[in-house]
Parts: C-alpha cells; structure tokens; sequence
C-alpha cells in the first residue's frame, strides 16, 4: 500500500476522496498518481517519471497525432475514441 | 453590509469594463488555486493547523488589498446561499468537518475579485469578468501569485494542488454559456461529450435551481494544466469555447431558416410574458429569458436586453428574492419576481 511519509495519506484515501493529503504525496505516489496526471491534464505531453518501450512510445506517438488531426477536423466523436486509446495506453504503461 | 444593499445592486462583473465578444457568453472567471508552502493540504490538517493557515492567509489578503474579511461560520444559512448566488462560494461546498470556522471569504474594492480560504485549497482567487475577454485578466493577481517562496510549487509538478487536476498552472477556467438552439437540438450532450475529451466539463449553470439546463444555460469549466503557461492555457479554452459559439450560431440560423415564424413567435411571446407576467417562479423566468436572449442575436431586440437579463438572472434567485423584500408582510416570491422583472424591462421594446 502506497503511503505518504508526510502526512500518511494513503492512494486508497486519494482515490476515494480525489484529493492529495500535502506536497509530498506527489512524490510518495509516484508513477500511479502520474498515469491519475495524464488524465486529468488532456494537454500534457510530458515524459513522465516511468520508463516506455520505444514500441510503445511510437504507438502513443502515433495516437497522438491522429488525436490533433481529429481535433483540427473537429470530429468530435473520433476525438473521444482516441483520448480513451490514448489513455488506455498510458495506463498500461504506468502499470507495467 | 446588509444583504438588502448586497441584493439591490448588480452583479459586480457586470459593469467591470467593456464586454467582450458574443452575448452568449454571460461571464468568465479565472480561478487560480495555491497552498501556502510548510503545511499540508486542507484535507489532512488539524484544526491547529488551519488555524495557522487562516492567519496567514490573512497577511496574504491583507498584502494584495483584499482587506474585507468574511468568516464563513459566523452567517446564518440564507447568507452562505446568499453568496453563493452572488458567485462568492462554490456551487457545491466541500464539507471538511470541524474546520468550517476556518473558511473565510476576502473582498477588496473591486467586488468582482475575491478569494477563500479554505475551500478545498488554502487560497482560491477568483476574477470575474463580463464576455469572453481575450487573454487571461490582468497581471496584478497574477504576478502576486507566482512562486516565490509563498506557495507549494515543484517541477516538473507545477503549483501543489490538493485537487492534483487543479496542479500545475493553478488557473482554471470557467464561463456561463447561452446555448439555446444547441439545446434545442438535443446536441449537448454531443458537445459535452466532445469537450470532456479535451479537459472541460459543460455542467448546468447552476446547480442548486432547476431549469438552467433546459433553458440553455451551461457553465463551461476547465481543469488546471500542466507544463504549460497560463497564457496558453486560457488561449486553448478560448479556442475550444469559440468553437462551441460557433457550432451555437450555426445551429440558431439552421433553426431560424426552418422554422423562421415560430421561432419569432417564441422570441416575442417570450419578452412579451417578461414585461407583463404577474407571477414568475425561477425556472419559468430562465425560460423566457433564454427565448428573449435569442430574441437579441435574431436582431429583434435592442442589444443591451442581456445585460439587464443577466443582471436579473443573478439578482432574481430565490435567497436574493428574500434578501430584497423588505416589507411586511413580505410578498409571494414568485409575485414580487415577476414585480421587479416588469420594472426592469418596462422601458424596452421590441424593435420590430
């Protein structure tokens, strides 16, 4: 179980109240709370603090440009499909 | 102050210079969230603490010339619904037990700035202004909040947030939307969907009163963002609104070109029953405010009908009915509504 060593809030404790105990969770939790970041933040393009296989980087890579593609058309529906995708993704990256 | 001044005069924002851009935007309102460094977030404090916070965000309040200071705790119920009203607190209030003492509302002289303490995050400052401006409001909230020293803020993070969707630039977004013939088209929750994807939410403009949604109004709000400036941030939410208005005034003349004669029928009936009606709850007043505000962007009726619109749809909420009645006994609420709403629309007419 992930605990912050500040304030000893939990993950559990964050995933249920959606709110971080003090600045430090955001290191105590780490590579979860990042995959929480990528998608609560749509415009983040940031490397986050886990390692990828270039595999999958060129697939996120990929996604992401046919994402900016469906926003500059503004198909909308094929916009939401592919933030899933892209979110999806991330998660597994996060997780694995 | 009593409330029945606070009710009396318009919602601040609404004389705060010009306004910018299309009519269906009622207000924006940028909101930027902080934490005082060395202590931890709301949620997880004792009360000893909260105190510790509360003073200094006193001296912080004090230091950017928000020297009005309101503790929460010390007003009864219909005042707290009073301000939220007024846009002074949160639709939805975060309930943090045994900490309510500590929750202060700061005002300054410019009523359409203000900033709490203690909702969710220790600092929460909130710019409201009329339209869609075009860049984010001025520097001088801004460059006070900026880290030096005073507030959480690490890379690659961006300011600390409680909220970690609010982390990073601190700034959210929101504005009141008029979307009447998207609504009328069942389209919303397309768009709704649409914007999700993209970091905002379409919610009802209010949530405590029935009505707002079907009458077309909506209440944009965008998360935070991170590793990107606030300019830009503000300019993607312009964007994305923009193209909102724009899918609205598309469908408003797909509409008009259809059904041009009950469309106008509705636009008078609607502006006919504001300046006439005897009785007029809440619901029924956002309706016919809608169809008349459709009446202005078809060009039927003078172009400053919004802006008293908007003043009513602030002052004409149930705990500002209550507030302005000073007489007794007092009148039905539903009555004196539609009392102030003829006298204040007594003196236009339609311009066909």
């Amino acid at each position: 179980m992930r605990v912050c060593t500040q304030c000893g809030f939990t993950y559990a404790e964050f995933l249920t109240r959606g709110l971080l105990g003090c600045p430090e969770c955001y290191v105590c939790f780490g590579d979860a709370l990042w995959a929480d970041l990528l998608q609560m933040h749509p415009d983040l393009h940031l490397q986050p603090p886990f390692g990828a296989k270039a595999e999958d980087r060129e697939e996120l890579a990929k996604l992401q440009e046919m994402l900016a593609d469906a926003l500059r058309g503004e198909r909308y529906e094929e916009v939401a499909d592919l933030r899933l995708r892209i979110r999806e993704r991330e998660k597994k990256r996060a997780a694995g | 102050m009593p409330l029945v001044d606070w009710a009396s005069a318009p919602p601040p924002w609404i004389g705060t210079g010009s306004r910018a851009g299309d009519a269906r935007v009622l207000f924006t309102r940028t909101l930027r969230r902080r934490n005082f460094i060395g202590f931890p977030f709301w949620v997880s404090c004792s009360p000893e603490i909260c105190a510790k916070i509360a003073v200094r965000a006193r001296e912080f309040a004090h230091s950017i010339g928000l020297t009005r200071e309101t503790v929460l705790a010390d007003y009864s119920p219909e005042h707290i619904n009073f301000f939220r009203e007024r846009h002074w607190l949160p639709e939805r209030p975060t309930a943090f037990p045994g900490k309510r003492e500590y929750k202060r509302l700061y005002q300054g002289r410019d009523l359409a700035e203000h900033a709490l303490a203690g909702e969710v995050e220790h600092w929460t400052h909130v710019r409201t202004r009329p339209g869609l401006p075009l860049s984010v409001d001025s520097p001088a909230a801004s460059d006070s909040m900026k880290p030096d020293g005073l507030f959480a803020h690490a890379e690659p993070f961006g300011f600390l947030a409680s909220n970690p969707s609010f982390a990073g630039t601190g700034l959210q977004v929101e504005c009141g939307l008029h979307l009447p013939a998207l609504t009328a088209a069942r389209r919303m929750t397309q768009i709704q969907q649409a914007l999700m994807a993209m970091g905002i939410e379409i919610q009802p403009l209010s949530l405590r009163l029935p009505g707002s949604a079907d009458a077309g109004f909506f209440r944009a709000v965008s998360r935070g963002g991170m590793k990107i400036a606030e300019a830009e941030l503000y300019r993607k939410f312009t964007g994305r609104i923009e193209s909102v208005l724009q899918a609205e005034r598309e469908a408003t003349g797909r509409w008009e070109k259809r059904e041009k004669t009950k469309v106008e029928d509705k636009v008078h009936r609607a502006f006919r029953l504001l300046q006439e009606a005897r009785t007029l709850d809440y619901a029924e007043f956002l309706a016919l405010s809608s169809f008349a505000r459709l009446g202005v962007y078809l060009g039927h009726f003078p172009a400053s009908l919004p802006e008293r619109l908007e003043d009513l749809r602030v002052r004409m909420q149930p705990f500002h009915i209550g507030a302005l009645q000073t007489e007794e006994p007092p009148l039905d609420a539903d009555i004196f509504r539609a009392q102030v709403v003829r006298s204040a629309l007594a003196d236009l007419d339609s311009k066909t």
